[in-house]
């Protein structure tokens, strides 16, 4: 390209999208919108600090009225956002300060890990949608948060006081046990002796209560789950305790003590890992209708009733089933039916909530709204779907024969030392390094995944990603993107179309203005821009009018000077993430709605040998099931919703439809398929460190049991052994993060 | 050795003190995101 003829090219001041000079600063009208705003509130700084260009504006159409807002006793309202695409410190930054200088807005809070805002307001002067249009402005996705979820804080409570008891009983034991060499004032020993009962009664009684409803709730599943031989130990512990101190005796509340705490700190550490995954599926499945348009009035497509006449225009969602009564337009229905061609519609034709018009506009007459809409009946079967058992852990396998033992074994020992020594037995038989290894081992493959960008939402389900064998993948929207891209395309033409869709929001315009920007294209400027419904864009560029409109299937044209070809491309890492699976010996299919040859040529694309084609939504479950084994399923739309219930592990697309993140197990939070890799991995790893753990703590627990059964074992011994026997489980998960790699 | 019988209880009595502090401040949602104030130093 020679300069010499066009005007100087520079960045958009906002975007960075290069652009021809001569004109504006900026790419758009919603680019210098942003620029004001954020020039305005005195946030200059915004444009030195950030990482990367910032997001273009988009306007966002919900009805932000129906989000929950709390009341605050001031007078004020509080309410949650989930702000998307925030990507390094500057954009939180510049969120927080924009929101403090909107008029009305009291406090704004954007944190840092999740992108979660809190905002309060004073209602008589702005309101939430003002407030979230604001965020929309500048170039971030704001998004209602209608349910919050707190995280359990009793647990870090209960883990709280049995540390702090655990501390002040190991400093009184071990006064009590130099007393064994030095002699004690019997007056000091009874005092020491009651001061650790104290202590240890809370830590035993409410503390240690999770225990005992696990190990109760396994009894009345009829599973004997780990939690029973260690209410065991800890109960007898304690039983034993209240005798020993009555008596004038020791007891063994300091490894009570000391075994309840890291217990806890396992199941804390557990839950934090889980904390993300959760909050990021909740956030996804939370959502505010969509805004309808009728008779030119935008109103929250909750109010909307059957016989009501809307306008849906270029690039907007169908918020409502109905009959398109005017117009014509091409409509894509990928997140129903998981086909990425647009479909034409007519006059006379139905059209469903959710469906997106790719060109052209239509009036349609409705018949469904709501929950009645064939989008919603279908979240609400996949809900339903949703809950499966969760498979027992290896732990857990173990539980059975380690209760059993343990009784023997302390029977045998009331039959040889009477009932000191069956004691001693049932302390150091106590599983606690058992216990820990699943939840440490968990908590560090849960990490390992969600730093690749795989939120994996429970233990359960990647304890079975670890006996996964076949990765099935959706096509669109999985494998690709599920939008259109540029595949072919002469420069000229793609220069002059990237000047008219400058400032257009549609997936085509989108398409077209990538291209140009990574060809290195500067986008032109153009005037009088007109967006005709079903026949194009038409404006001024170069001194020329032109026009862009639908040309044959998959094409798109300006009369006169060329064509450009859109299609539904692979992913980028799709290819090397396919390759990665199969060395490390997965099966890996691809499972569509779509027709076999399009979808042949995606497999193609994409490496995969294994197609199964033009599968509906059923037909895709169905065959999920008919494969026996273990199965991930990797999806995004609400026609995957039945096959990621189905699999042993389904893993939603975090851009994907609410409804199949609602019924996934894990979710893929960053644009790509390597976190699903790196999942895998860390499952792996994880299992292998639940192994080691367990072989290590099991040979800990023979040899202690047999040192007790021959009277070797005494409450000094026993405090020893158990926090050793404890940091080597804390090692073994350690490695999870290396063995992820 | 008989200030143990006051030094015992005050020094638990003090761990207590913290230990209750400790709840208040999880009570009131101060451990519920640890993840953001780390990152929210780094802003100014």
């Amino acid at each position: 390209m020679t300069a010499d003829a066009r005007p100087l090219e520079h960045a958009c001041a906002h975007c960075g999208v290069v652009i021809e000079g001569g004109g504006s600063d900026w790419c758009c009208s919603g680019c210098e919108m942003a620029s004001a705003i954020i020039r305005g509130a005195g946030l200059e700084q915004y444009y030195a600090r950030r990482e990367s260009p910032g997001p273009r504006p988009s306007p966002v159409a919900l009805a932000w009225d129906s989000v929950a807002v709390e009341q605050a006793e001031d007078g004020g309202s509080r309410a949650a956002l989930q702000v998307d695409g925030l990507t390094c410190a500057a954009c939180v930054w510049v969120t927080e300060r924009v929101l403090l200088a909107t008029p009305g807005v009291r406090e704004a809070m954007v944190s840092h890990a999740t992108g979660r805002c809190r905002v309060s307001w004073d209602p008589a002067t702005v309101d939430l949608r003002t407030i979230a249009d604001r965020i929309a402005a500048i170039g971030y996705r704001p998004r209602p948060l209608n349910a919050e979820v707190a995280p359990d804080r009793t647990l870090l409570v209960r883990l709280g006081v049995a540390a702090f008891a655990a501390m002040n009983v190991m400093l009184l034991s071990a006064s009590i046990y130099a007393g064994w060499l030095d002699g004690m004032d019997p007056a000091h020993a009874a005092m020491f002796r009651w001061a650790t009962l104290a202590l240890a009664t809370p830590v035993a009684l409410w503390c240690a209560e999770p225990l005992y409803v696990g190990a109760i709730a396994g009894l009345r599943a009829g599973v004997l789950h780990m939690d029973l031989p260690v209410s065991i130990g800890v109960g007898s512990m304690y039983a034993h305790g209240v005798y020993a101190t009555l008596r004038g005796e020791d007891g063994w509340l300091d490894s009570l003590t000391m075994l309840v705490a890291l217990l806890l700190a396992g199941r804390v550490l557990e839950q934090r890992g889980r904390r993300r995954a959760v909050e990021a599926a909740t956030a996804l499945a939370n959502s505010a209708p969509r805004l309808a348009r009728r008779g030119g009035v935008e109103i929250p497509a909750s109010e909307l009733q059957a016989g009501d006449r809307i306008d849906v225009g270029l690039g907007e969602e169908v918020p409502a089933d109905g009959v398109v009564v005017a117009g014509a337009a091409r409509v894509r229905m990928s997140i129903l039916t998981g086909e990425a061609e647009p479909v034409a519609v007519a006059v006379g034709e139905r059209v469903v909530a959710g469906a997106v018009v790719e060109d052209g506009a239509l009036a349609i007459c409705v018949q469904a709204v709501g929950g009645q809409t064939l989008l919603a009946r279908m979240a609400d079967e996949l809900a339903q779907a949703a809950d499966r058992p969760a498979p027992p852990t290896l732990t857990d396998r173990i539980a059975p024969w380690f209760t059993g033992a343990t009784l023997a074994l302390a029977g045998l020992a009331l039959a040889l030392g009477g009932p000191e020594r069956a004691m001693a037995v049932l302390v150091v038989a106590c599983p606690c390094a058992l216990a820990l290894a699943s939840p440490l081992a968990t908590a560090a493959g849960l990490g390992a995944a969600a730093r690749r960008g795989l939120l994996v939402r429970t233990g359960e389900a990647l304890r079975a990603l670890a006996e996964v064998r076949t990765v099935a993948f959706d096509k669109t929207g999985t494998i690709t993107h599920g939008e259109p891209a540029v595949v072919a395309a002469d420069d000229a033409v793609l220069r002059v179309a990237a000047g008219l869709e400058r400032s257009s929001g549609h997936p085509v315009a989108r398409a077209i203005r990538n291209e140009a920007i990574r060809r290195g294209i500067a986008l032109p400027e153009a005037h009088e821009v007109r967006e005709v419904a079903g026949v194009g864009i038409s404006g001024t560029v170069d001194g020329r009018r032109w026009t862009l409109g639908a040309g044959r299937p998959g094409q798109v044209e300006i009369p006169g000077l060329g064509a450009i070809t859109l299609q539904d491309v692979p992913r980028h890492d799709a290819a090397r993430t396919v390759s990665q699976l199969r060395a490390l010996g997965y099966r890996v299919v691809l499972v569509s709605g779509d027709h076999l040859d399009v979808a042949r040529r995606i497999a193609d694309a994409a490496g995969i040998e294994e197609v199964v084609a033009g599968a509906s939504p059923e037909q895709k479950a169905a065959w999920v099931r008919a494969q026996g084994g273990e199965v991930l399923f990797v999806g995004d739309g609400v026609n995957d919703g039945p096959a990621l219930a189905a699999s042993s592990v389904g893993v939603a697309m975090g851009q994907g439809a609410a409804s199949s993140v609602l019924v996934a197990d894990a979710i893929v939070a960053q644009d790509g398929l390597g976190p699903v890799v790196a999942g895998l991995r860390a499952a792996v790893a994880s299992k292998r460190a639940v192994r080691g753990n367990a072989t290590r703590s099991l040979v800990y627990n023979a040899g202690a049991v047999a040192a007790a059964l021959l009277g070797l074992v005494n409450p000094l011994v026993a405090a020893v052994l158990m926090p050793l026997s404890s940091s080597l489980v804390v090692w073994g998960a350690s490695r999870v993060e290396r063995w992820t790699r | 050795m008989d200030a143990l019988i006051f030094l015992v209880p005050i020094a638990i009595g003090l761990g207590a003190l913290f230990a209750a502090l400790f709840i208040a401040a999880a009570a009131r949602g101060q451990f519920d995101d640890i993840d953001d104030a780390p990152q929210r130093m780094l802003d100014d």
